[in-house]
């Protein structure tokens, strides 16, 4: 049974208790007025135990405007992160702080006790921020950002962080001649733990194959069967026909194509992911780089701005082309990162989507002990939802049917299981006095249309010891009389 | 009424009672309130405090004590009174004679009496009640402010703490020895603690004193080996002795009782390090210049070295016919004292090691420190290049279209110079001067020609009628301009006159003319020049060789790479035939298979799992996975026999979650230890994930391509 029970329970027994001593007191003067004190101090005893809180509204609208006014806040006033991550990644933290006091303020990403990653906010300004990690764990851990002024810590924050283990990918190669640049990357990709298959033209209708995590077959026709096992295509421009590129685009598998022509006068360039992330250099012709359609995201670029590889959409699925064709140069000049990078840039671009069997996401982002929070579950599958041990039953939605939606309260601060049949996520739950400022946010954005803003603060202690004391003062001085 | 000056001082006396317990109740209140402070709120305290003043003063009623007790306490304490303080309560008109006479007799008694000491007790009591609760929570936080670490702040692992570090229980005493080995001239050094730090190979020896009835002691290393100490004749005291070869640590099992774990760190010994301080890995010493080189090195190890030695190798000849020489030197320094620090210095003269024009040297120091740990610097190469060659025609003669005159020019400011130098006796000082400034301008002209490929402007030489011609010369590129400029047929051709009056240095072709690489020798050239045609201002010819030798071979160094180049455009290859190509029968031809299975395990991942699980502890939950701490424990355990200082504590606090008795301080210094030995995890693509089911984009994408309605 819950506390909120026992407690009154007990109150309640206590008070009878009392009140029969009282009546069966000899002195019967003052017996209403002691009757009356014993209940003020055991319904304040309970008070004081079991805390009251009272709604408060935050925003209030101009009366004459109907505007409502934005409170102004400080301290880290918005901030956001990807709740989940896969290893390796870095994990950026981006958000804004506003400074109103007249010195400067660190920022500090710290995890486990260790700093990750810091910056300075200057006095008397609103500043956005970015903050990055690769975090080292795996699994769920709680991440923290610290405001410092000098050794004061003016704000500390949660950040919830869970780190998926990898899984692989299955890809494709299909090229015309032999390729140094195929064999590095597919020895990666396969020490790694991909499933790679390899066709390589060595001669008319002969093909030489590889098989790296992945069971030995024909490569020779690319029925629609065949490809709907891989993920990506990584392919010269005459090594796919225009009836399978036609089923990729179908499918949503992506598609890396690779130019023609290396260019005749290489010359080095230094080479940037979008984001202003570094690469390092490569001999490559700008007489080969891209032209970059509307329809296209330029993925990388050299300092000129030139775009040597591009991403645009094609049917359901992704087209990458490139014309970098030797980035083996960098595993074999010990650029092992930039390697690394340059793949996973292009690899995750293109790569089809996976299709979970659910999905679960939660509102608001910061959802709050004793606050409702709305849990939406996707799936095909039945709607078996459960929220730690507590069963949901979710509501149907009138125009998606396999979109359902549920009320949730939380009981409890820290890491809650949402679950179903198809799926399971963990979510933080918060703290009521934890990212405050970020609170008022989701919930104006998301009560706004519906309720008056509320929060609930609970009512100052004070409230219910002084009448407590009163009360058992005047017991205590009557029988003095 | 009564005695009225008597009651007053009666009364006094009650009211000094009655406020001595108030004050004692505060102060014991006090007391009891005081360690409420060390919680967060302000109230707590507050709040103690209140209730147990309450408490206090209801327990002891203070207020309720009559002037007839004063009166029968004033009776006990002084004799003085005759037991009759009672009677000053009285009123006068009450009192009969005898007792009115005893009133006056006992009054004036009254007035001189002083309180006891005893009177004051309770008061002094809840002083020191207070005294020791101020004492008690001053001690409390010093220890707290010192043992327990804020949250956000990094743990400092203890480093090595001999003096501090703990002592098993049932050891009374401890002594280790280390005894460094001989050739660190270390002294033999004692301590009290059992963390250790020593050199390698040295020999330790602990000895124990045990306290009670000890039956059994031994010492437990990580690689599972035990050391029996041996007793001695009434078993209180215990020696052993090991020596040391490699880092770890150990454990004291008193009656099979384990202790904590202690450091057991071993310092290596260093090889010698070897920093040449001169001359340049590569050096050209070009004709003319002293053939001297300065060798020096600064040489440095952790206990000392025994010798140090240089290896020449001397190359001579071209071709099949390289001869090598090979040679041992040794330096002047005394090596007999052993000392950590040697710098060394030899100078080698290269023409009497037998040198000549055209031949290396290549070589290098080897030295060796007291625990015969060699180490060998890089080699180091010294050329003596062989002017003969630069005047070779070689490359001239294959054909390149390189301005060779330019090159002939530089050779011919040499050849002059020497010529100069060999004439110095006969000329007389003014002739020499006025000849090596002549030298001087043609290097300066020369320099210029060279410029203008490096698009820089010409400098006017007023007065030097040699200069304004030669600029002449710069606007068309020929020597024979002045002869065809004269040519009348030329008169009116507006070209030619646009050709003498434009500045070209602009030009395209210009620009590109030479690739960067060409134009950076270029201009290492004109540097030559420059210093060459400064030394042949100064009428010092023979300073200027060397500067002369070097800008001609660097430009016999370009036209070199352009003869590589122009070499290998006249390729021509037979022309294929398109109809033949690719019909080969190929029916027998299998092309490779390659198949493989290979399957990624990062060793670290039990380690990145119990960081989350450490975390899990952290935010309360009651117990993690044992499995994967136990696994984790294991590589920290593997770290820390490698690295003690840095891992031990970290492995203790491990052991400790594991057994399920922690603190939140071991949950930190675990999760900084496992922290500390993570690499970051690889970068490696992966899928992003979609909607679950088949949304809304999906729905309309298939509408797009099939053009159906729903």
């Amino acid at each position: 049974m819950s506390w909120n029970y026992i407690v009154p329970v007990c109150a309640l027994l206590l008070l009878l208790v009392l009140a029969a001593a009282e009546v069966r007191r000899p002195r019967k003067s003052r017996l209403a007025a002691r009757l009356l004190a014993t209940t003020i101090a055991v319904v304040c005893a309970v008070l004081l135990i079991l805390p009251l809180s009272s709604g408060k509204k935050m925003i209030v609208p101009d009366t004459a405007t109907g505007i409502v006014k934005p409170v102004e806040k400080k301290g880290i006033i918005a901030c956001n992160w990807p709740r989940q991550l896969v290893t390796g990644h870095e994990w950026i933290v981006q958000g804004t702080y506003r400074n109103t006091l007249h010195q400067k303020v660190w920022l500090r990403l710290s995890a486990f006790d260790t700093e990750l990653d810091s910056l300075q906010v200057p006095a008397a300004e609103a500043a956005a921020f970015t903050l990055r990690a690769t975090p080292l764990h795996r699994g769920r851990a709680v991440y923290r950002i610290t405001a410092m002024a000098g050794s004061d810590t003016l704000e500390q924050q949660q950040l919830p962080l869970e780190v998926m283990p990898l899984t692989p990918m299955a890809i494709l190669f299909l090229a015309v001649s032999p390729d140094f640049d195929n064999r590095f990357l597919a020895d990666w990709l396969s020490a790694e733990g991909n499933a790679v298959a390899m066709r390589t033209g060595v001669s008319r209708d002969k093909y030489a194959t590889r098989f790296s995590n992945f069971p030995q077959q024909s490569l020779e026709q690319l029925s629609p069967a065949l490809l709907d096992k891989f993920d990506v295509v990584i392919a010269d421009a005459a090594a796919v026909t225009a009836a399978t590129r036609q089923y990729l685009e179908r499918a949503g598998i992506g598609l890396i194509l690779k130019g023609d022509s290396a260019g005749t006068h290489p010359r080095p360039a230094s080479l940037w992911l979008p984001g202003n992330r570094p690469l390092g250099s490569l001999l490559l012709d700008p007489a080969t780089a891209l032209r970059v359609a509307h329809d296209a995201l330029p993925l990388v670029q050299d300092s000129l701005r030139q775009t040597y590889a591009a991403v645009s959409l094609a049917g359901a699925g992704k087209l990458v082309r490139t014309q970098v064709f030797n980035t083996y140069a960098w595993l074999l000049g010990g650029q092992a990162g930039a390697y690394r990078r340059y793949w996973s840039a292009l690899l995750e671009a293109a790569a089809r989507k996976k299709q979970p069997a659910g999905k679960i996401i939660v509102s608001p982002l910061f959802p709050q002990i004793h606050q409702p929070m709305e849990v939406q579950l996707e799936t095909k599958a039945a709607p078996l939802l459960r929220a730690g041990n507590t069963r949901l039953y979710p509501e149907q939605d009138p125009f998606l049917p396999h979109s359902w939606k549920a009320r949730y309260w939380p009981a409890k601060t820290g890491w809650q299981l949402l679950q179903s049949d198809s799926v399971m996520q963990w979510t933080y739950i918060y703290n009521q006095d934890e990212w405050r400022n970020m609170q008022n946010i989701t919930s104006s954005l998301h009560t706004a249309a519906t309720a008056p803003l509320q929060t609930n603060t609970p009512l100052s202690r004070w409230w219910w010891i002084i009448p407590l004391f009163a009360a058992l003062a005047f017991l205590w001085w009557e029988q003095k009389l | 009424m009564h005695n009225s000056q008597a009651y007053t001082i009666i009364d006094n006396i009650r009211a000094k009672w009655v406020r001595h317990q108030v004050y004692s109740s505060l102060l014991l209140s006090a007391a009891v309130a005081l360690p409420f402070i060390f919680t967060a709120t302000w109230q707590a305290p507050v709040l103690v405090l209140g209730l147990s003043m309450l408490t206090f003063l209801y327990a002891r009623s203070p207020w309720k004590l009559q002037q007839e007790e004063v009166a029968r306490y004033l009776n006990q304490t002084f004799p003085d009174m005759e037991d009759s303080a009672a009677l000053l309560l009285k009123s006068p008109e009450t009192l009969s004679m005898l007792e009115k006479l005893q009133t006056e007799k006992i009054t004036p008694v009254l007035h001189s009496l002083q309180l006891p000491r005893t009177f004051y007790r309770p008061l002094r009591q809840a002083a020191t009640v207070l005294g020791g609760s101020v004492l008690l929570c001053a001690i409390w936080g010093i220890f707290l402010t010192s043992v327990i670490v804020p949250s956000n702040q990094q743990i400092t692992l203890p480093v090595t703490g001999n003096e501090t570090a703990t002592i098993p229980p049932g050891i009374s005493k401890v002594k280790v020895s280390i005894h460094p080995p001989a050739y660190t001239g270390k002294a033999v050094r004692t301590q009290a603690g059992l963390n250790i730090i020593a050199e390698d190979s040295a020999i330790i020896r602990w000895e124990l004193h045990t306290s009670g009835d000890v039956k059994e002691l031994a010492l437990w290393f990580n690689d599972s080996t035990r050391l029996l100490p041996a007793p001695d004749k009434d078993s209180t005291t215990w020696t052993a002795t090991r020596t040391i070869r490699k880092s770890g640590f150990y454990e004291v099992r008193v009656n099979k009782v384990r202790s904590q774990l202690y450091q057991l760190q071993m310092k290596p010994d260093q090889p010698p390090v070897i920093r040449m301080l001169s001359p340049e890995p590569y050096t050209t010493i070009d004709f003319g210049a002293s053939a001297k080189v300065n060798v020096r090195a600064a040489l440095t190890d952790d206990y000392g070295i025994r010798q140090a030695q240089m290896h020449l190798t001397i190359a001579s000849g071209n071709g099949e016919s390289v001869r090598f020489k090979e040679q041992q030197l040794s330096f002047d320094n005394n090596f007999s004292a052993h000392a950590p620090a040697y710098q060394l210095a030899r100078l080698l003269n290269l023409t009497t090691l037998g040198l000549k024009p055209g031949d290396e040297l290549y070589f290098y120091i080897t030295t060796t420190d007291t625990r015969w740990q060699q180490s060998r610097s890089d080699v180091y190469i010294v050329t003596l290049p062989d002017t003969a060659r630069l005047f070779s025609m070689d490359g001239l003669v294959n054909g390149v279209n390189f301005k060779p005159e330019y090159f002939r020019s530089q050779r011919q400011i040499i050849l002059d110079a020497e010529q100069l130098l060999k004439d110095r006796d006969s000329l007389g000082k003014e002739k020499f001067n006025q000849r090596s400034n002549e030298l001087g301008t043609d290097q300066k002209l020369l320099r210029l020609r060279y410029g203008k490929f490096l698009g820089e402007e010409n400098e006017s030489n007023i007065g030097d009628a040699r200069v304004a011609a030669e600029e002449g010369h710069d606007h068309d590129h020929g020597h024979d301009h002045e002869e065809a400029a004269a040519d009348p047929k030329d008169f009116g051709n507006a070209a030619r006159i646009l050709d003498e009056f434009t500045d070209k240095h602009d030009n395209a072709e210009d620009a590109t003319f030479l690739d960067p690489a060409v134009k950076q020798q270029l201009r290492a050239t004109l540097t030559e020049m420059w210093k060459s045609e400064l030394q042949l201002r100064m009428y010092k010819p023979q300073d200027a060789l060397p500067f002369a030798y070097k800008a001609l071979r660097l430009l016999k160094d370009l036209q070199q790479q352009s003869r590589v180049y122009v070499a290998k455009t006249g390729v021509k290859t037979t022309p294929l035939k398109p109809e033949k190509r690719l019909t080969g029968e190929l029916d027998k031809i299998l092309p490779a298979i390659k198949k493989e299975t290979l399957r990624k395990t990062d060793p670290q991942s039990a380690v990145r799992i119990a960081l989350s699980v450490i975390d899990g502890l952290r935010a309360g939950e009651k117990s993690g996975d044992p499995a994967i701490l136990q696994q984790a424990t294991q590589l920290l355990a593997a770290r820390a026999a490698a690295s003690p200082a840095a891992f031990l504590s970290a492995l203790e606090a491990m052991q400790r979650i594991q057994r399920n008795q922690f603190t939140g301080r071991d949950l930190r210094q675990a999760q900084q230890g496992l922290q500390q030995m993570l690499d970051t995890p690889s970068l490696l693509p992966q899928q992003t994930n979609g909607a679950a089911a088949e949304n809304l984009p999906q729905r309309y994408f298939k509408n797009l391509k099939t053009g159906s309605k729903p």
